[in-house]
């Protein structure tokens, strides 16, 4: 009987959870444990303060599943013996599916409009992916091997889907640190971003108000999903994926004549992509793969990211605005990071603080969607170098 | 391309092509949009004089009175565009006239109509 009830004890995850089995420092830890805690906050976090709720709670429930011991979510099919329900979920990550399709999904609800009525903000877009190459370097620098710190740097490009398929393809060990690090600082980007604006630009430039944009027809909305694509994918074929499927959503949208598409894009395969994805991308981030010091080192150089993608973006306006006389508030290249629409909220915010009668906002879209094609390029030199 | 270790030489090499490229990209397509632009419009404009004439259909002859009816204006502008569907720079609001020639009976039956 009391063999029985030993098995029973030794067959549950109860004796495994207090086990210290995890060393950081060189200091052995009770790591389940501490995951459970950490998914915990997390949800804490989503649910109660309300930080991306749609993406931390399944995020933060796939930490929680992959770290109660014996549940054996992501065990890989060995033989005879199938693989556990996370682990098939997870291939979409591997394999480089949802990724992309939620960009497909994004392009659904993305209005170009904006850029295409001031070209001049894809540069705007271009120089925010400053913080993306500063990081890859700080990341060598640190010790990180090449792929490594490509992935860690596009944190800098701060768009989840981008960051999440460079870094499934080239260091998928990260994956649960750096998914954690982009879509925290993407919540955070209202107090990351305006200390930079401020720093950066003089009283008068935040108050400079910019022209209206000009009317964009349909027929330049429907064309410019196409020629992009041809232009960009001959060119930077591994872009491929990301840029198809953003530039498809787009076409979708403005095509206007299949609605019901545009609807199922934006709303419920958005959703059902999302769940998936940020169960799987939390059941990533397992004891042994996150309790690392690797895993602080990803978090500083996140933040490191963050900040000269601001700083890049806002120096560009800067020159653009001395160049064309003042007719550019620099403010609106912080929005260059991607952060759909968070940072042109945050721009349109701060220019309204300084002159209160500024509507930066549609200025600060042309930028912030410039800034997704801008990371996804980026991405795909990077898969360029390092795949 | 590149093996698992860089050095920092390569590691700068890395990031100042692809910044570079990234610059040229996004220049390129800004370009691109601008060509779109120009085509565009050239092949627009010829069709655009009679539609212009054309487009304001819902306004009726008579001018309004002299009062500032700016605010009315934008009003019935959107619930045109709206109605029409159509982006409210593609017509102009030439006129608003109060109809009041019309019995409840035809009124109702043309908001009928409407939904």
């Amino acid at each position: 009987m009391l063999e029985i009830l030993l098995r029973f004890w030794e067959s549950s995850g109860f004796s495994q959870i207090f086990a210290f089995d995890t060393v950081l420092f060189g200091i052995p830890l009770p790591g389940h444990l501490i995951m459970i805690l950490i998914a915990c906050l997390f949800l804490y976090l989503a649910i109660h303060k309300g930080f991306e709720p749609y993406l931390l709670i399944p995020i933060a429930f796939g930490m929680l599943l992959v770290n109660l011991p014996f549940a054996n979510l992501m065990l890989h099919p060995d033989g005879d013996v199938k693989g556990g329900l996370l682990y098939y979920l997870y291939q979409g990550v591997d394999l480089g599916i949802y990724p992309p399709l939620i960009f497909l999904c994004i392009g659904a609800g993305t209005d170009f409009g904006p850029l295409i009525a001031n070209p001049k903000s894809l540069l705007l877009g271009a120089a925010a992916q400053l913080g993306i190459f500063v990081t890859f370097f700080g990341a060598i620098f640190l010790g990180f091997t090449g792929p490594e710190a490509a992935s860690i740097g596009i944190i800098g490009g701060a768009d989840g889907p981008t960051a999440l398929l460079l870094t499934s393809q080239l260091a998928p060990n990260l994956l649960g640190a750096i998914a954690i690090a982009a879509y925290s600082y993407m919540a955070l980007v209202p107090v990351i971003q305006p200390p930079i604006m401020k720093a950066l630009t003089t009283e008068k430039e935040r108050q400079i108000k910019m022209e209206q944009l000009r009317p964009v027809s349909k027929t330049e909305k429907i064309v410019f999903p196409i020629i992009v694509t041809i232009f960009t994918v001959l060119l930077l074929p591994d872009a491929a994926p990301l840029i198809g499927m953003l530039m498809l959503g787009n076409l979708v949208k403005e095509a206007g004549c299949v609605p019901h598409l545009v609807d199922a894009l934006q709303n419920s395969l958005m959703y059902i992509i999302s769940i998936f994805l940020g169960l799987t991308v939390g059941a990533k981030a397992s004891a042994e793969m996150f309790l690392r010091a690797e895993t602080i080192k990803i978090i500083v150089l996140g933040v490191i990211a963050f900040s000269m993608g601001t700083a890049g973006g806002v120096l560009l306006g800067k020159l653009m605005s001395k160049l064309d006389g003042g007719k550019t508030n620099p403010l609106i290249g912080a929005a260059g990071v991607s952060a759909v629409p968070m940072a042109a909220r945050v721009v349109q915010k701060e220019g309204q603080k300084y002159n209160p009668s500024n509507f930066l906002l549609m200025h600060a879209m042309g930028p912030n969607v410039a800034g997704v094609i801008g990371s996804a390029v980026a991405a795909g030199m990077l898969l360029l170098f390092f795949k | 391309m590149f093996g698992e270790n860089l050095t920092l030489g390569q590691a700068s090499i890395v990031a100042l092509f692809s910044i570079t490229v990234v610059f040229l990209v996004l220049l390129a397509i800004s370009y691109l949009i601008r060509l779109i632009a120009v085509i565009v419009t050239s092949i627009q404009k010829p069709k655009e004089a009679p539609a212009a004439k054309s487009a304001p259909a819902p306004a009726a002859e008579e001018p309004a009175e002299t009062e500032d009816d700016s605010h009315l204006v934008a009003v019935i502008t959107a619930a045109v565009a709206s109605y029409l569907g159509k982006d409210s720079s593609s017509f102009v609001v030439k006129s608003i006239t109060p109809l009041n020639t019309e019995s409840d009976w035809s009124r109702l039956s043309r908001t009928s109509a409407l939904h």
